[in-house]
Parts: structure tokens; sequence; C-alpha cells
């Protein structure tokens, strides 16, 4: 007992010390690579308008941390970021269900269907502005369709995939039409939805920020866009690492959803990915 | 056996047509009868159309010719009297031991309470008490078909049938599994209708053993002597069991075989 005790004792030091180590190693990376990049930028070894200093890049964050642009611009891009992927994962999922309970009605529109999911949604920006203006719904309305696209496809697929077998042996119980659609078919093909609705997380963020690319006077994508059109690379690179901090922060949350999601799914077959 | 029948097949032919447009009789004048309460298997190689009969049996599908009628004369299919366990694995996977088990009580609209209590009782009698909160993916093979068990008697059916059960487990797994199958239907009054390969097992388990060949042609008919629980070894080398024995396995080489490749 002790033994076995010490044993999973000794395991955990090992690897408690080697996850410091790790640590350790990624911080000494960080700090030679972004030392050497100061340095080169000290020497004139890489020039300032194309790449700028650390340090600038640093007083750059630092100044729309002070002026609380950086919060009121992020703040915009969460709100479109979460509107659309709420209007798009609520929509394709309910889509998804409708249109793949009658497959007939699924065969004849599959090739309108993919040929709508293969158009690259960014194109529809410019159009979207001419419907909708460049106000913040344009954006929400970008990332909702990114995002319904790809959850509706794996909710079709999901309800498409429904093993059969699991169907009959539900019927021969006795079950009406509505028990094989709410205890089959929704939880059968509700694993494929999610798995939809994770891997389209990020792209909501992705079709808010091209929107505010496109045409914006507020969010990250018009912090970045505003700043390089004035030259201003420091300021492009301080709303850059503004961004790749809020897509770390959805990735936490899709990999905590993941955690969820694989209690009884053996394996997450994702069948479709977004464009 | 006098007992009246529960089931009668009469003339059943079946007739798949595959993919590219032929026909292939499964199945061709199919006739005999099941006992109520009685334990027969139905014995045959892969082809020989056994699995049709189950699935014919349970109202999976209609026989192209032929009828299938019961006792009580009920043409309403599916019939809830019917428990129906393949040889693939059923159970939900999103559900644990104990909701798969309520499942036929719970479509037939049990209340949660009561249903829960028979679910626990059954899991219970096939040994799965420390599993019930357990997911399918959780299970061993074994576990699993007892889970199965469990959930294909949930609704007291009378009539069970059995599409080869414990094809997929290892001998020893599958000889717990025949002596626990017979314990659970010993007394029952249950009629039950067993698909095997394995001659072994059907002399094991039944009280009649059907050999089909090809097209479900009946080779053999044969009962077999009712006392029980049947020694394993006994069933093999016997005295009383080595012809039949002999007989079945004949049925079974010398089955011409499926003219048409069976995929089945």
């Amino acid at each position: 007992m002790n033994a076995t005790l010490s044993a999973v004792e000794s395991r955990r030091n090992v690897r408690a010390r080697h996850n410091v180590r790790i640590l350790l190693a990624r911080s000494v990376l960080f700090v030679v690579v972004v030392g050497l990049w100061q340095i080169g930028s000290a020497l004139n070894l890489i020039d300032a308008t194309v790449v700028p200093s650390p340090l600038a890049i640093g007083a750059s964050l630092l100044k729309i941390i002070v002026n609380g642009q950086l919060v009121f611009h992020a703040w915009i891009t969460i709100q479109e970021t979460i509107a659309g992927f709420l209007i798009g994962a609520i929509g394709g999922i309910v889509l998804g269900f409708a249109i793949g309970r009658y497959p007939a009605l699924a065969e004849v529109l599959d090739p309108f269907i993919l040929a709508i999911y293969s158009v690259p949604k960014v194109a529809l920006a410019p159009l979207f502005v001419v419907w909708f203006g460049i106000g913040i719904f344009m954006k929400i309305v970008l990332a909702a369709v990114t995002v319904l696209f790809i959850v509706f496809f794996n909710t079709l697929a999901g309800v498409r995939n429904v093993d059969r077998d699991l169907v009959d042996a539900v019927w021969l119980m006795g079950a009406k039409p509505r028990d094989v659609l709410f205890k089959v078919l929704v939880p059968s093909a509700m694993s494929w939805a999610l798995t939809g609705v994770r891997i389209s997380i990020p792209y909501a963020l992705i079709g808010a920020i091209i929107g505010e690319l496109i045409a914006s006077n507020r969010g990250i994508g018009y912090l970045i866009s505003s700043a390089a059109a004035a030259y201003d690379t420091a300021g492009v690179f301080a709303a850059l690492i503004v961004l790749t901090v809020l897509a770390m922060l959805l990735n936490a949350v899709v990999d905590e959803i993941d955690r969820r999601l694989s209690k009884w799914k053996v394996d997450a077959s994702v069948s479709i990915r977004g464009t | 056996m006098t007992a009246a029948p529960a089931i009668v097949l009469r003339d059943v032919g079946k007739v798949f047509v595959r993919d590219d447009g032929t026909a292939v009789a499964v199945l061709e004048h199919v006739t005999f009868e099941i006992a109520a309460g009685s334990f027969v298997c139905l014995v045959g190689r892969s082809g020989s159309g056994k699995s049709t009969i189950l699935n014919m049996i349970a109202g999976l599908i209609a026989p192209s010719s032929g009828t299938i009628a019961f006792a009580d004369g009920i043409t309403k299919r599916p019939r809830l009297d019917i428990g129906y366990l393949t040889q693939k694995e059923t159970l939900l996977p999103w559900r644990d031991v104990l909701h798969n088990v309520a499942m036929p009580l719970e479509v037939r609209g049990m209340n949660k309470a009561e249903r829960e209590v028979r679910a626990r009782e059954l899991i219970r009698r096939v040994g799965l008490a420390d599993a019930e909160k357990r997911y399918p993916r959780e299970l061993s093979g074994g576990m699993s078909r007892r889970a199965s068990l469990a959930r294909m008697l949930a609704s007291d059916p009378a009539t069970l049938l059995l599409d080869e059960p414990f094809g997929a487990l290892d001998a020893q797994l599958r000889g717990d599994l025949q002596a626990e199958l017979l314990q659970l239907w010993g007394g029952s009054g249950k009629t039950i209708v067993f698909v095997t390969h394995d001659i072994d097992e059907a002399l094991l388990l039944a009280d009649r053993v059907i050999a089909l060949q090809s097209g479900g042609r009946i080779a053999v008919d044969v009962d077999l002597p009712r006392a029980r629980p049947r020694n394993p070894r006994d069933v093999r080398f016997g005295p009383e069991f080595i012809a039949l024995h002999e007989q079945l396995l004949d049925a079974l080489t010398t089955d011409p075989g499926v003219r048409s490749v069976a995929t089945a």
C-alpha cells in the first residue's frame, strides 16, 4: 500500500518537474526571441516601419489600455462575436433538424446548400455592407452566416448518420415517432451538432473581425485597419496582440466544451470544417 | 410437444432486391410452428436466412409471401410482447445502464419511479448492480450483453428473439451468459427463438433444434431431452447427443451453399 502510494507520489513529482521544465523552456524561448528582436531593432537591423520594436509595441498597447480604447473596441468585437455565434448556432441546429427529418427534401436541397456553403463568407461582406450598413449589425450577420453553415452542415450530417439499428431497436420497444425523434434522433445527432458548434466558435470571431476590417469605425478589426492606414505598425501589432488574447480565450471556452461533451462520446467525428 | 403454437410460419418467402437490381430469394416456402413456452434454436450457416426469419417474426421486415401468425391473432407490428436481442449492440450510448434498461418501459409510459425500481431489479439479476450508472462505452462486452438482456426483459415479453447474442464473446463468458439466460428463462413460460451457427450452443440450450440450409430449407427438426442444466461436455461427447450432433453437422456441411454469394 505504502509502496503504491509512494509510486503514485513520485510519478506525480516527475510530472510536476516535467511541467516546470517545459514552462521554463517556453519562458526562455520567449525572452530570447523578444530580446533578439529588441536588440535587432535598437541596432536598426530591423526596419521599424515594417516591424516595430517590442518596446514600441508595448508602449502602443499600454496607450490603448490607458486611454480605454482597448476595452471599448474589444467589447464591441466580443458582442458581435457572441451575438453572431448564438444566432448562427441556434439557427443551424434548428435548420439541420428541420431539413434532416425529411430525407427527400434534404436530397433535393443538397446541391444548393453545398453551393452556398462553398462560397467563402468573406466575399459576402461587401454585399452585407450594402444591405445592412457598416454598423454592428453587419458584423453580427457575417459572423452568424459563417457559424450557421458550419453548425447546419454538422447537424444535418448527424441526423443522416443516426444508427438505423438504434432506431429499429427503439421502434421495436413500441416507441412512438415522437419518442424516436426526441430519444434517438436528437441525442444522436446532437453530438454532431455540438461538434459543429465547437468548431464554429473561432469562426464567429473571424466573421466579426473581417466585417470590421472591411468597413467600420469600431472593434478590434477597426483598430488594426486604422493603425495600418496611418502606417502605425506598432499600433497594428498591439491590436493583433489583443486579438490573439481574445482568440485564446475563445479556444479555452472550446476546450471546456470539449471536455464536457466527451462524457459519453467516443470520438468527436468531425465531418466538415468551416471555410 | 403438445403446447399450443405461439408462432406459426406458413409458406414464408423473402426476396431481397440488391442495389444492382437483381433479386435474391433468401427464404422459400418456410413452414414451421413454435410451441408456446419452448426454447427453439435455429442453426444454420450465414446466408441460410435464419436472421431474416427473426427479423420477420419481430416485425422489422415483412415476408414477401406467406404468413407469420401469432396465437392471439394480432397482426399489428411491432408486437409489444416480443423482446429482441440482436448480435449488434443497440444500447443507446448517451444513456447509462439504468436508463437504457428502463427505456422499453419509458416509451410505454410507465412512471419514472416504477420503471426505475423494475430496471434496478433486472440489473441486479443480471449482475450489473455496480454498473447501473455507467455508459455503454464504459462496459465490457459481457457487461453490455447483460445490460441488453436486462433491457430485453424489462417489459416482460412473452417471446424472446435472440440473434447470435453471445457470438462475439469469449468461450468462458459465453458459457456464463448461456447459463444465466437459462436461469432467467427457467419457469418463466416465455417462448424463445434463438439463432446461432454453433451446434454446441444449440444442443446446450434448446428444447428443439431446427437446422436451416440455404433458402431456409429445414434439413433437421428435432426435439431434445428436456433435462437441464446440460453439461457442455455432454452435449458434445455424451452418448445421447453424439448422433444428434453428427446429424446437425451433416445438415450444415452438406448445405449446397447460398447460390448467390450471400452478404448477410
